[in-house]
C-alpha cells in the first residue's frame, strides 16, 4: 500500500499542477487516504505551483550574447593536436639532466632509486591485497581507483557491462562482509549499491545484452533483495532512505531483468541438449533428430521455439516416464524429476562418465492431463527442482536456467504473461531454493506483489495460472 | 486556484536532432539548448544556493562549461539532461568549494513573491516559500535533488528521472519522503514560532 500512496500523491500533484481536477477533487477520489494525503498534497502542489523567480530578462538577454559571443569565438579558435604527455620536458632536456649525474648526485641518484624501489613494492602490495578491503578500509581508495581503471581500460559493449555487473556484485559482497562482521551499514555503502546497479538496470534491453548477462542481472537483484532485507537492522537510522531506495532499485530492477530474461530465452532456439534430454531413454540423445514419436503426448503442438518441445521434438515418454507428469499442486517429490525406470536427467546427459562430476541438467517434460487456466503444461525439471509452466502461447512466455549448470544449482524459471506487447504479470522461481516472486503491472510499472494478493490484483485467468506455478514448486533431496 | 502550465521539454527524437547538430557546432543549435535550459538551470542553481547574484554566474559558467564539452557528449552514457544537471551541479560543488562556507548574501525573499491568499488556516500556507525553501536544505541530498529538479526547475517525475538517471518510480518515492519530512519540518518551526 506504500507504494501505491507515493503514486498517488505524484499523480494527484501532476494533476493539480496541469488543472486536470482541484485539491478537493483529488482527496474525494481517494477517501481512504485523504486524511494523509492532503497536507502532502497540499504543500507538493504548493511548491508545484510556486512563481519560482525566472532570471531576469536583461541578465538573460545579455547572457545569451555572451554565449553566442563565445559560440563563434569557439568555432573560430584554432585547434591545436593534443600533447600525449603535456607535462613532460623534451628528450633534449633530460639527456642534459642525465648527463650531469655526478659524484654526490650518483649517491642521491641511488637513494632515490632505493626509494623508489620500495615504493613502487609496497604499492605492488596495497595494488594486490586491496581487493579484499571494505569501505573504511585505508587500502579501499585503492581498491576503487583500481576498479575505475580497469573500468576505462575495458572496452567494448558487453566486456564493459560484464565488469559493471562485477563491480555491482562486489558492493553487495561488500554490504554482506559488514554485516558479517556486525559492522553498521551507512549511506554511502548502499548509495554505492544504487549506483552501480541502477545503470545495468536502466540499460537492460533483451535486444542489446546477452541473456547470460540478464541472467546475471537477474540474480544479482534476486541476491540484493534477500541481502538488503537480512541486513535492514543494522543499517544506520540516518541511512534509511538509502536502504528504501536501493530496495526499490533492486525490487524493480529484479522485475524488468525477469522481464527481459523471459523476451531473451524466448528469441533464442531451443539449445540442442535440452531438445535431446525431452527424449528420456536414448542414451546419446542426438537432438531429437533421430527421435521417433511414439504415441505418447505431444500436448504443446502450438508452441513457440522457447522452451516448450516442438513438433520435432516430440516428447516421447518411454512407460517409465509416461508417469511422470506430477499433478503440480502437490508438494511430493516429482516423479518426472526421478521417472521409475527411466534415465535420471544426469544419465541422459550426453557426456557423463563414472566418477566425473555430473552436470546439471534442465529438462522439460509436457505434462498432458494438466489444462489449468484452459493452457497446456510443461514440468520443468532442473536437478532436485521441478515447477509446472504454461506453454509458450496465449500470452506466456517462459524461461529457465541453461542447460549445463554445475552444482550448486543457480539461475530461475520465470514465466511471463505479455498483454499489448509488455508483460502485465511475471512469477520468478529460484531453483536453488524454491523462493518465489510474483509480479504485476501496477499503474505502468511493474512490482513485486504479495502471494495473497495475486487473487486481488490480477484477473482470475492469470491468477489461476500463477497460483498453480506456485503451488508446483517442488524441491526432493539431491 | 492559479496554475502555472509546465513548459514541456522536447521530445527525445527532437533533442537528439538537436543536441546532433549541437555536437557538431551549429550554433543554432546550441542556440536552441540554451533557450531551453537556461530558466531550469538558473532555477536549480538558485534553489540550491539561494542568492540570485551567484545563480547567474554560476549558469553563464554552466553553459560555458557545455560549450566546450558538448562534442564529447554521448547519448549512450546518459540522457542529455541528466548530463546537462551533472555539469551544473559539479559546478555548484566546485563553487561551493571555492567559497567555503560563505553564507549567502541577498535572500531569497527578494526574489519570491508568494502568491497564497492571506489568511489561511493552514501551517504550511503561512509560511513564505522562503521559509520552504529553506527548510527543505535539512532534507537528504536525494530527497533535495529531487524537490529542487521537480519544484525549482519544473521538471516532470519522469524528466527528474531521467535527470538523476533514477528510476521514475524512485523519484516518486524520493518526492514522497521528501515532502512528508518537509511537511514535518513546517509544522515543527511553526510550534518553534508559536512558542516564542
Amino acid at each position: 500500500m506504500k507504494r501505491r500512496f507515493e503514486q498517488v500523491l505524484a499523480q494527484c500533484i501532476e494533476a493539480v499542477s496541469t488543472g486536470q481536477c482541484t485539491v478537493e477533487e483529488c482527496l474525494t477520489l481517494y477517501p481512504e487516504l485523504s486524511d494523509r494525503l492532503e497536507p502532502l498534497l497540499r504543500l507538493g502542489c504548493r511548491m508545484e505551483q510556486a512563481p519560482f523567480p525566472e532570471p531576469e530578462p536583461a541578465f538573460r538577454e545579455a547572457a545569451r550574447e555572451r554565449f553566442l559571443a563565445a559560440i563563434r569565438a569557439h568555432a573560430a579558435a584554432p585547434r591545436r593536436p593534443r600533447r600525449l604527455f603535456p607535462v613532460l620536458p623534451s628528450l633534449p632536456q633530460w639527456r642534459w639532466r642525465l648527463g650531469s649525474v655526478t659524484g654526490q648526485h650518483r649517491v642521491a641518484a641511488a637513494m632515490t632509486a632505493t626509494a623508489l624501489v620500495a615504493f613502487l613494492g609496497f604499492s605492488s602490495f596495497v595494488l594486490a591485497s586491496s581487493g579484499d578491503s571494505l569501505p573504511g578500509d585505508w587500502r579501499y581508495p585503492v581498491k576503487r581507483l583500481t576498479e575505475r581503471t580497469r573500468l576505462t581500460f575495458t572496452f567494448g559493449d558487453d566486456a564493459r557491462r560484464d565488469y559493471r555487473i562485477s563491480l555491482a556484485e562486489e558492493r553487495l559482497d561488500e554490504v554482506q562482509q559488514f554485516a558479517s562482521r556486525e559492522r553498521q551499514i551507512g549511506e554511502s555503502l548502499l548509495r554505492q549499491l544504487v549506483d552501480t546497479t541502477e545503470p545495468l538496470v536502466q540499460a537492460l534491453e533483451p535486444d542489446s545484452v546477452p541473456s547470460d548477462q540478464i541472467e546475471r542481472i537477474t540474480d544479482l537483484t534476486a541476491k540484493q533483495q534477500d541481502v538488503l532485507d537480512q541486513v535492514a537492522p543494522l543499517v544506520k537510522e540516518e541511512a534509511a532512505d538509502e536502504l528504501e531506495e536501493a530496495l526499490v532499485v533492486s525490487s524493480e530492477g529484479h522485475a524488468k531483468a525477469v522481464e527481459a530474461l523471459a523476451l531473451a530465452r524466448s528469441q533464442e532456439e531451443p539449445p540442442e541438449e535440452l531438445l535431446a534430454l525431452t527424449t528420456p531413454g536414448a542414451g546419446t540423445p542426438t537432438a531429437g533428430a533421430g527421435a521417433s514419436p511414439t504415441a505418447g503426448p505431444s500436448p504443446t503442438s502450438e508452441t513457440t521455439p522457447g522452451l516448450s518441445p516442438t513438433p520435432g521434438t516430440e516428447a516421447s515418454p518411454t512407460p517409465g516416464t509416461e508417469a511422470s507428469p506430477v499433478p503440480p499442486a502437490t508438494a511430493e517429490p516429482s516423479p518426472a524429476a526421478t521417472p521409475t525406470g527411466g534415465p535420471t536427467p544426469a544419465e541422459a546427459s550426453p557426456t557423463p562418465s563414472s566418477g566425473q562430476q555430473q552436470l546439471v541438467r534442465r529438462e522439460l517434460l509436457p505434462l498432458p492431463d494438466d489444462h489449468t487456466g484452459g493452457l497446456n503444461w510443461n514440468l520443468i525439471v532442473v536437478g532436485h527442482f521441478s515447477v509446472a509452466v504454461p506453454a509458450e502461447e496465449n500470452g506466456w512466455i517462459v524461461s529457465s536456467p541453461l542447460p549445463t549448470e554445475q552444482p550448486p544449482l543457480k539461475g530461475m524459471v520465470a514465466a511471463v504473461y505479455q498483454k499489448g506487447g509488455s508483460a502485465a504479470a511475471a512469477v520468478s522461481v529460484t531453483v536453488s531454493d524454491g523462493s518465489a516472486s510474483v509480479f504485476a503491472r501496477d499503474n505502468g510499472i511493474m512490482r513485486e506483489i504479495d502471494e495473497e494478493q495475486v487473487t486481488e490484483l490480477l484477473p482470475p485467468s492469470i491468477a489461476e495460472v500463477i497460483s498453480h506455478i506456485l503451488g508446483s514448486i517442488t524441491l526432493t533431496s539431491p | 486556484m492559479h496554475l502555472l502550465s509546465r513548459p514541456e521539454l522536447p521530445t527525445d527524437g527532437q533533442e537528439r536532432d538537436i543536441v546532433q547538430r549541437a555536437r557538431s557546432g551549429n550554433e543554432q543549435a546550441l542556440a536552441e539548448l540554451y533557450d531551453l535550459y537556461f530558466p531550469r538551470i538558473y532555477r536549480y542553481v538558485l534553489a540550491r544556493t539561494g542568492n540570485p547574484a551567484e545563480a547567474e554566474d554560476i549558469t553563464e559558467e554552466v553553459f560555458v562549461r557545455v560549450l566546450g564539452a558538448i562534442g564529447a557528449f554521448q547519448w549512450r552514457q546518459a540522457p542529455f539532461a541528466a548530463w546537462l544537471f551533472r555539469i551544473a551541479h559539479n559546478q555548484l560543488v566546485s563553487h561551493a568549494r571555492k567559497n567555503g562556507a560563505r553564507r549567502r548574501e541577498t535572500p531569497l525573499a527578494a526574489s519570491i513573491a508568494d502568491p497564497a491568499p492571506d489568511p489561511l488556516t493552514r501551517v504550511e500556507d503561512r509560511l513564505s516559500l522562503e521559509h520552504i525553501f529553506d527548510l527543505a536544505r535539512a532534507l537528504p541530498q536525494a530527497q533535495r535533488e529531487v524537490l529542487w529538479l521537480r519544484f525549482a526547475s519544473d521538471l516532470s517525475v519522469s524528466d527528474t528521472a531521467r535527470a538523476l538517471g533514477k528510476q521514475e518510480n524512485n523519484v516518486k518515492v524520493l518526492q514522497h519522503k521528501a515532502i512528508a519530512r518537509l511537511q514535518k519540518l513546517v509544522v515543527q518551526s511553526e510550534l518553534g514560532r508559536a512558542d516564542q
